[in-house]
């Protein structure tokens, strides 16, 4: 057992409400710079829809990721061979109008326009060519099903659904979508870490955050071709390429990230999990039909003594296995079983899970005779000549899953490598702590059946209690529990504490020449 | 003072009247049959017998009789321009006989006249057809020694007695265990199939050739040695097969290879990205017009 530390993120999409929050806060503290100006480490997606860049899920076009290859896995679209073969040729890199062409508004003419018979207004222009330019494309341009059916009708995710299926989706009655925030996965397979020719991308051996070093990469943008998530940008102005880096130098001073931190809907949870690093190459080149279970069985229960012991061995601070076993992500993930990986059909081992949305329900279109209430209505009154009620309510205790408006096929396309039982457990969950709190606050609910729900699900009325709390009442602590630095431990590793001990702090980074003195 | 001067006077007077006259003689008749064999011997025949059969050019026997006089006068004088003029005998003569190119001859009118005399004599007049094309054999039959010699006279390994230039210095003999050559002067590889032993033969000691008159005006090439050569052209250019003229299937094969190719191209990396796959959509929308008072 080689048990390591990884940070793990839950994102809860029922709570999600596509504010743009997220992303804004991160473009403004990371990405608000020359060269950076089309990356959004993070982003939020309507699905269905194509994202940010442009139908990034699709392998097809973008060959990221790994595909298995016998016993093993090897990357889909970079590697040694392949790119020999290519004479370094690296064709599957988006390009700048898969993502869009970042603009900006001259807002300044607003002010300080001269006297005109029309009102100013502020004109777009390209912050690559400052350039007044018809604004194209952006990176949430089919927010909200907006546009046209170049979008959502294009989602990758619909691989599977059959035609009449698909038409179902996008009946205006019927129609409904959801968000999906994403930022890197930090993953435990990163494809991104193995494509880099220059071995710029590492992961963290302390937190497993992956990272690029600035001074080692050496724009062969292979990564950008490999992540499967379309993580990584490049910046056309430094010519290294970037991504998120979780807020590192935040979790260093125990804030969280600055995108969950200003998360509205307080989707995002933060925490430690353990896990087996030594079963990594294993799960990851396991059949696609395991995938989902064998990644969810890596991580490893932090309360087991065995799992503690061989942590203890391997250098995982106490402080950290303390925050593991607080984990928002451990409970999320493993205790309820509520979370799943993003796309785990890439075998990159993604840690950052979803709580899968509660679809809208199916409703029907019942006959009703309207007369009597008719017969009742003033002079003034408006007359309703329908005979028809819109009905929402349903016999069965988990109906309106197996009636909701989106095809559970669709859900499972994006979360487990489209298994439909994993998607349909949680969410039977999620209805399940829905139908608990509706007895405990309303009461119209027999216990009888609350019991056999639970029952049916594995939950008991504690966990419910836990689930609801986590869910809707957690606190900043509960939502975030990030484990000390110990920056300690790995300057340590590296130098003599005595000597960097007076020779840090106060003073500048740069030699005096580069400051121009 | 009056002496001298009168003295001046007569001598001018006589030279003036020298001259007239000798250039009445030599316009109004041709000069005489000896001075026409000489030039013969020493120009003609290098590649002309009179009734003795082709060599490099055609039998001379009888040719006053089948061309005009004014038109052996103008062919002598510049075969090329002829040909180039478009006169239907004088290109059929030059397609005959390999497009072998006979130097212009700075001969005056007169001289040529008397070569025409000359063949008009040798002729004697009888039989209208020239003897059988085939030349004479020659009579020592040449061994491979002697093709070893010309071989290495034609390279200058040997040199040649009279100390003039290799052959190869301006000719190649590809083909043959020859060692480049020169580009200055035609391929000799298929020279005896043109011109027969006798042709070189007669070139050699001929020398019709400007660039080779000159070369070889001090260091001529003795009878042995040009024996050797023969031996050895003869040798080149039976042994050697001329090179089939590849041009069309070369040209050909680039234009099918390029089609094979680029199918190939197309089957392998046809399905790559190429530019972006929102380009559908971009496509589609609407240019906005931007104003002339737009304020950068």
């Amino acid at each position: 057992m080689d048990i390591r530390s990884q940070v793990s993120m839950i994102f809860h999409l029922d709570k999600c409400i596509g504010c743009h929050t997220c992303s804004i806060a991160c473009k403004n503290i990371w990405t608000d710079r020359k060269g950076a100006e089309y990356m959004w480490w993070n982003n939020v997606e309507t699905k269905p829809g194509t994202g940010y860049p442009t139908k990034w899920e699709d392998q097809e076009v973008y060959q990221g990721g790994w595909k298995k290859s016998g016993d093993s896995i090897e990357l889909r679209g970079a590697g040694h061979k392949k790119s020999l073969l290519n004479i370094f040729h690296n064709p599957h890199m988006p390009v700048i109008d898969d993502y869009y062409e970042p603009f900006t508004y001259k807002y300044l003419d607003l002010i300080e326009a001269p006297d005109m018979p029309d009102q100013p207004t502020a004109r777009p222009v390209s912050m690559i060519t400052g350039k007044p330019i018809d604004i194209k494309m952006g990176p949430n341009w089919d927010d909200d099903m907006s546009g046209t059916p170049d979008y959502a009708r294009k989602d990758p995710n619909l691989k599977g659904l059959s035609a009449a299926e698909q038409e179902a989706m996008f009946q205006l009655e019927r129609l409904a979508f959801y968000y999906l925030p994403r930022i890197c996965n930090h993953c435990l397979n990163p494809a991104c870490v193995a494509s880099c020719p220059s071995g710029a991308i590492y992961k963290r051996g302390e937190d497993g955050i992956v990272l690029i070093n600035q001074n080692v990469c050496r724009a062969w943008r292979m990564c950008v071709t490999a992540c499967p998530y379309k993580k990584t940008y490049y910046n056309w102005s430094s010519g290294k390429s970037e991504k998120c880096i979780l807020c590192y130098p935040r979790l260093e001073a125990g804030h969280a990230p600055a995108c969950m931190h200003s998360c509205v809907g307080r989707i995002r949870y933060l925490g430690v999990v353990l896990y087996d690093a030594d079963k990594i190459h294993e799960v990851a080149s396991c059949k696609e039909e395991d995938l989902v279970k064998a990644q969810l069985d890596m991580i490893l229960d932090p309360f087991d003594p065995a799992v503690i012991q061989a942590a203890k061995k391997n250098g995982v601070a106490d402080s950290t296995i303390k925050a593991a076993q607080y984990s928002p992500t451990y409970k999320f993930v493993k205790e309820w079983g509520l979370a799943l990986p993003l796309h785990p059909e890439f075998r990159t081992l993604p840690m950052l899970f979803y709580v899968p949305p509660l679809l809208p329900v199916m409703a029907s279109v019942k006959e009703i005779n309207n007369k009597d209430q008719a017969a009742k209505a003033g002079p003034i009154t408006k007359i309703w000549e329908d005979q028809w009620l819109y009905d929402t309510s349903t016999a069965e205790l988990f109906g309106s899953i197996e009636q909701a408006r989106m095809p559970m096929k669709y859900l499972a396309n994006l979360f487990s490598a489209g298994d439909e039982a994993p998607v349909k457990d949680r969410l039977q969950k999620l209805m399940a702590v829905r139908i608990y709190r509706r007895w405990k606050t309303v009461g119209d609910i027999d216990q009888k059946k609350v019991d056999e729900v639970l029952k049916g699900v594995n939950l008991t009325y504690e966990k419910c209690d836990d689930i609801y709390y986590l869910t809707s009442l957690a606190k900043f602590d509960d939502r975030f529990v990030i484990p000390a630095a110990h920056r300690e431990h790995a300057i340590e590793m590296l130098e003599f504490t005595g000597d960097r001990k007076g020779s840090t702090g106060f003073g500048f980074k740069e030699n005096s020449a580069l400051r121009g003195l | 003072m009056t002496h001298v001067r009168s003295f001046r006077v007569v001598s001018l007077f006589s030279f003036t009247s020298i001259l007239f006259f000798s250039l009445m003689t030599l316009l109004s008749e041709p000069l005489s049959a000896d001075e026409g064999e000489t030039i013969f011997a020493q120009t003609c025949a290098a590649c002309h017998s009179i009734g003795e059969g082709r060599r490099v050019g055609p039998d001379l026997k009888n040719v006053h009789e089948r061309r005009s006089q004014a038109w052996l006068q103008s062919f002598i004088k510049s075969s090329q321009s002829m040909v180039s003029s478009g006169d239907a005998d004088a290109v059929k003569v030059f397609d005959e006989y390999g497009k072998m190119v006979m130097p212009d001859m700075p001969f005056t009118d007169a001289q040529i006249a008397s070569v025409i005399n000359h063949i008009k004599t040798a002729s004697g007049g009888g039989g209208g057809t020239p003897v059988a094309a085939e030349p004479a054999m020659e009579a020592p039959v040449a061994t491979d020694q002697d093709v070893a010699r010309g071989r290495d006279l034609f390279q200058g390994i040997q040199r040649f007695g009279n100390g003039g230039p290799s052959c190869n210095s301006c000719h190649e003999a590809s083909g043959a265990e020859v060692f480049g050559g020169g580009k200055l002067a035609v391929d000799l590889t298929g020279a005896f199939g043109r011109l027969g032993g006798t042709g070189i033969k007669g070139v050699l000691s001929g020398l019709p050739f400007p660039a080779m008159k000159h070369a070889y005006r001090k260091g001529p090439i003795s009878d042995d040695e040009s024996f050797a050569l023969v031996a050895f052209l003869e040798k080149v250019s039976k042994e050697t097969v001329q090179p089939k003229n590849y041009a069309m299937q070369m040209l050909g094969g680039g234009i099918g290879g390029l089609v094979v190719l680029f199918g190939l191209f197309g089957t392998i990396w046809g399905r790559r990205k190429k530019g972006t796959i929102n380009r559908e959509i971009y496509d589609r929308q609407v240019k906005s017009e931007i104003s002339s008072d737009w304020r950068e």
